[in-house]
């Protein structure tokens, strides 16, 4: 299973609406009992200001700017708390306008060996039909997306693939992103409770189909 | 008096052996005071530029404006060294509280199809979290190995949820449900 290579694993929630990124700060969040008083405290803290606001806590990374809001971990036991945390803001800030919600699941592997590394390439996109104009061609990014939904949904679930930049154990890093992605606000005034309702239901689903879709995809490489 | 008293006006005290302070030499004292606050000018180059912002220079007082920070480059979300991946997950609800410890019924949150019964050590919970600990609290419990800037540990951590608190809409509105719910219950 491909999830025996999982190195590394960011959660982010990232929310299209109308913010005042200004509120959300940690004092706050902290004031209404969201997270510890001392998590507030230590806060890293980057800039707070009326169009943007950006900081950390040991867990979370938070950035709001007046049309975007993003909340994500890579820390996998802090993936449940992420996700109480975004739908109590806007379960109090329930007024807020809001266009969509993305729950984007990045992971990176690394792969065992060389072999099964060019395989991902070669698998999902035969490199044999590139042989005529390439000495040796590599796959250096391919997306793949659904959209509309097949659910009941209204939006896409669209997939990332491309070799891994970051310094993993092994050299032979593939990193898969998978952006489960719905569009809100058919009810006009209680988009935030419509986000909170979907995210709560959909939250599950979210989870099992990035593990299905990195599986499915390794199946194919190592069957 | 004391509040203005700085020190040039000390230097006038003790150069001169005595207390000479005319109202000239206030005068001059303050018109220097403000000549000094007119030539400082913005530079806010060294103002977080280590986060990747960068603001404009403004070299000229009559030019002071606060420029938006462009952020660039985009949000790096893997900056920090740090990530647990690969965790065991349950969500527990206490059922009792005894003087050390607590029992709770656990759900395995990422296989769940049964539960089990754990007891834990009161000394697990993190003293910010005691508070929140009362028989049906919900918290979440993971065992795992955790990559802290390149050090892997083992690590079993206990988080209590934070909710926003039920308000009496809340508690209506799921009565509500569970009113229709009921209501279409076809019993055999």
């Amino acid at each position: 299973m491909l999830k025996n290579y999982l190195q590394i694993y960011n959660l982010s929630i990232v929310i299209i609406g109308d913010f005042n990124p200004v509120i959300i700060q940690p004092f706050w969040l902290a004031h209404k009992k969201l997270i510890r008083e001392q998590e507030a405290q230590t806060a890293n803290v980057e800039i707070i200001h009326q169009e943007v606001v950006r900081y950390s806590l040991d867990w979370l990374n938070v950035e709001i700017t007046k049309d975007k809001f993003t909340l994500s971990s890579k820390q996998e036991p802090f993936f449940e708390p992420l996700k109480d945390l975004v739908i109590s803001i806007f379960s109090i800030l329930s007024e807020t306008p809001l266009r969509a919600i993305g729950l984007n699941h990045l992971k990176y592997f690394s792969i065992p060996d060389k072999t099964r590394h060019y395989q991902f390439g070669n698998v999902l996109a035969p490199l044999s039909n590139f042989k005529d104009s390439f000495e040796d061609p590599r796959l250096l990014n391919l997306e793949i997306i659904e959209q509309p939904r097949k659910d009941i949904f209204n939006g896409s679930i669209r997939t990332r693939i491309y070799p891994s930049d970051l310094k993993l154990q092994l050299p032979f890093g593939v990193a898969i992103d998978v952006n489960d992605h719905y569009d809100i606000g058919s009810e006009k005034n209680s988009s935030a409770n419509e986000m909170v309702n979907l995210l709560t239901n959909q939250w599950d689903f979210s989870l099992k189909k990035s593990e299905e879709i990195v599986e499915n995809i390794w199946s194919k490489i190592n069957p | 008096m004391e509040t203005i008293l700085d020190k040039s006006w000390l230097n006038a005290l003790n150069t001169n052996g005595s207390a000479k302070i005319d109202n000239d030499f206030i005068y001059n004292s303050l018109q220097s005071r403000v000549d000094k606050q007119k030539n400082i000018f913005i530079d806010n180059s060294d103002i977080i530029t280590s986060q990747e912002f960068s603001f404009n220079k403004v070299s000229e007082p009559q030019n002071q404006s606060f420029f938006l920070p462009a952020i660039s480059p985009p949000y790096l979300i893997l900056e920090s060294k740090s990530y647990f991946t690969g965790a065991q997950k349950w969500i527990g609800h206490v059922t009792t509280i005894n003087e050390h410890t607590f029992n709770a019924q656990l759900n395995d949150l990422n296989d769940p199809t049964t539960y089990e019964i754990g007891e834990f050590d009161l000394n697990e919970v993190p003293p910010e979290d005691m508070e929140l600990l009362s028989v049906g609290a919900a918290f979440y419990w993971s065992v795992g190995k955790a990559n802290m800037n390149g050090q892997v540990e083992k690590k079993s951590l206990i988080r209590f949820q934070r909710m926003k608190p039920w308000s009496a809409t809340d508690y209506d509105d799921a009565l509500d449900k569970a009113d229709t719910l009921f209501k279409e219950l076809n019993w055999d």
